[in-house]
């Protein structure tokens, strides 16, 4: 509550660089205050990733607690977004490569139970199950892609961040980034174009 | 520009990130290729699949959340460290002990001294005269004359010693042996009867009848034999 306050008595217009200052010398309001203004980004990032809310959360904790223990090593030259989604990259990236499977078993079963319990409720029901139908085939697909395709992918064309951000968060040079982005965008049309036609109605 | 270079403009124009000196270049190719009409429409789709993806739901990510969580790291660190300091405690002290007593034993009042300069003899006086070694007497239970040895065999064969009423007289050969009623000599096990398979020793000196029972050559099956020799005069029966 204390640090709460605290954080709505600084003002509006602190930099990340002030309030990371302020945590590194001990003051948790400082980085309660950068927990306040970055978890959203975190939590999308990490939803698109694991597609699972419970994951979504847990992972977006244990990236501030991470950043939290390691902000001595956070360098000012880089962005504070890019630092705390590279933490998020590389948590998602190891989640995501035990949980695959299993992620994608409940998704199934969960997106099977909500087209029957939303049916009643929208205004135009066939296209609204056609477009679920359709949302469910593109989730399949990326989850069925290799977690450095899909973490590119959502980044680029999901989050819609800019090659030096992606780089950054990547560790790498821009052009391995627009690289890797290309690279996952073959292999998304690769696993969705199949999909796609095959659920289309055979005329 | 060659078909994968294309395919990069063609991705790039679908996902709207052709520079515009180059978007008419490429839009004239695809309306002349079909195949690259249909590459860009594939990843056309593609692009607006993305947008179908669900925005995340709402999250319970409150603060509080998160500093119960970092509370609960940062105190359970030291206890982690402790621990870590502990096992490495243990361990070294393993280490100091198995050393300890490896030094020990090394170190024996029995063992010489080492001696540095050779001209120096090191003063053992002081300690305890070895303990002098019991010499082991070994009192044969009955006098054990090597039998004529008439055949090389292997090695394999048992060698067994009859009781006294089954020993098989020199002039009794055409009585059975039974075989399964031998028992193996207690003083015979140091003696060299390499060539005998199985034989009765004699329970005197004098008594010269010797029954070797071969059970055939090595991996050779059911080529068992009984041989009856007479040390004395050379005498072999059977084979």
């Amino acid at each position: 509550m204390e640090a709460a306050a605290a954080a709505t008595r600084m003002p509006v217009m602190a930099t990340d660089e002030a309030l990371i200052n302020q945590a590194r010398t001990g003051d948790y309001a400082g980085f309660e205050r950068l927990y306040e203004l970055y978890r959203d980004t975190v939590y999308r990032f990490a939803y698109q990733m694991t597609h699972s809310r419970d994951e979504a959360e847990d992972i977006t904790q244990e990236t501030f607690v991470r950043a939290f223990e390691n902000l001595h090593r956070f360098r000012k030259e880089a962005k504070f977004t890019t630092w705390i989604l590279r933490i998020a990259t590389n948590l998602c990236t190891d989640r995501a490569r035990m949980h695959t499977r299993r992620t994608a078993l409940e998704e199934q079963e969960a997106g099977g139970g909500l087209e029957w319990m939303t049916i009643g409720a929208v205004a135009n029901p066939v296209e609204e199950l056609e477009q679920e139908r359709r949302a469910g085939l593109v989730r399949k697909a990326v989850n069925a892609l290799p977690a450095h395709h899909r973490t590119v992918l959502i980044l680029r064309d999901f989050e819609e961040r800019n090659y030096e951000e992606i780089a950054a968060i990547l560790n790498c040079t821009v052009g391995g980034a627009k690289l890797r982005v290309l690279r996952a965008r073959r292999a998304l049309r690769d696993r969705l174009v199949p999909l796609l036609r095959d659920s289309e109605p055979k005329k | 520009m060659n078909s994968k270079q294309l395919e990069e403009k063609i991705i790039a124009l679908a996902y709207g990130e052709l520079d515009s000196n180059e978007i008419e270049q490429v839009r004239s190719t695809i309306a002349n290729s079909a195949d690259a009409a249909q590459l860009f429409e594939e990843f056309k789709s593609c692009r607006d699949a993305m947008s179908l993806l669900p925005a995340a739901p709402s999250a319970s990510l409150g603060t509080e959340r998160l500093r119960q969580r970092i509370l609960s790291r940062t105190l359970r660190r030291p206890a982690l460290r402790w621990g870590w300091a502990g096992g490495a405690a243990a361990l070294a002290a393993s280490v100091f002990a198995a050393f300890y007593f490896v030094n020990r034993t090394q170190t024996s009042p029995y063992a010489p001294m080492p001696v540095s300069n050779p001209g120096i003899v090191a003063d053992n006086s002081h300690r305890a005269a070895p303990t002098p070694a019991i010499e082991k007497t070994v009192e044969p239970t009955a006098p054990i004359e090597k039998p004529t040895v008439t055949k090389r065999v292997n090695r394999s064969h048992r060698v067994l010693r009859s009781r006294s009423e089954d020993v098989i007289t020199a002039a009794s050969d055409s009585a059975a042996v039974n075989a399964s009623s031998l028992v193996p000599p207690a003083a015979d096990k140091g003696a060299s009867f390499d060539a005998a398979v199985a034989t009765n020793v004699p329970n005197s000196p004098n008594d010269s009848t010797i029954v070797l029972i071969s059970s055939g050559e090595r991996g050779v099956a059911g080529t068992s034999r009984a041989v009856e020799t007479d040390s004395d005069n050379g005498i072999t029966i059977g084979g």
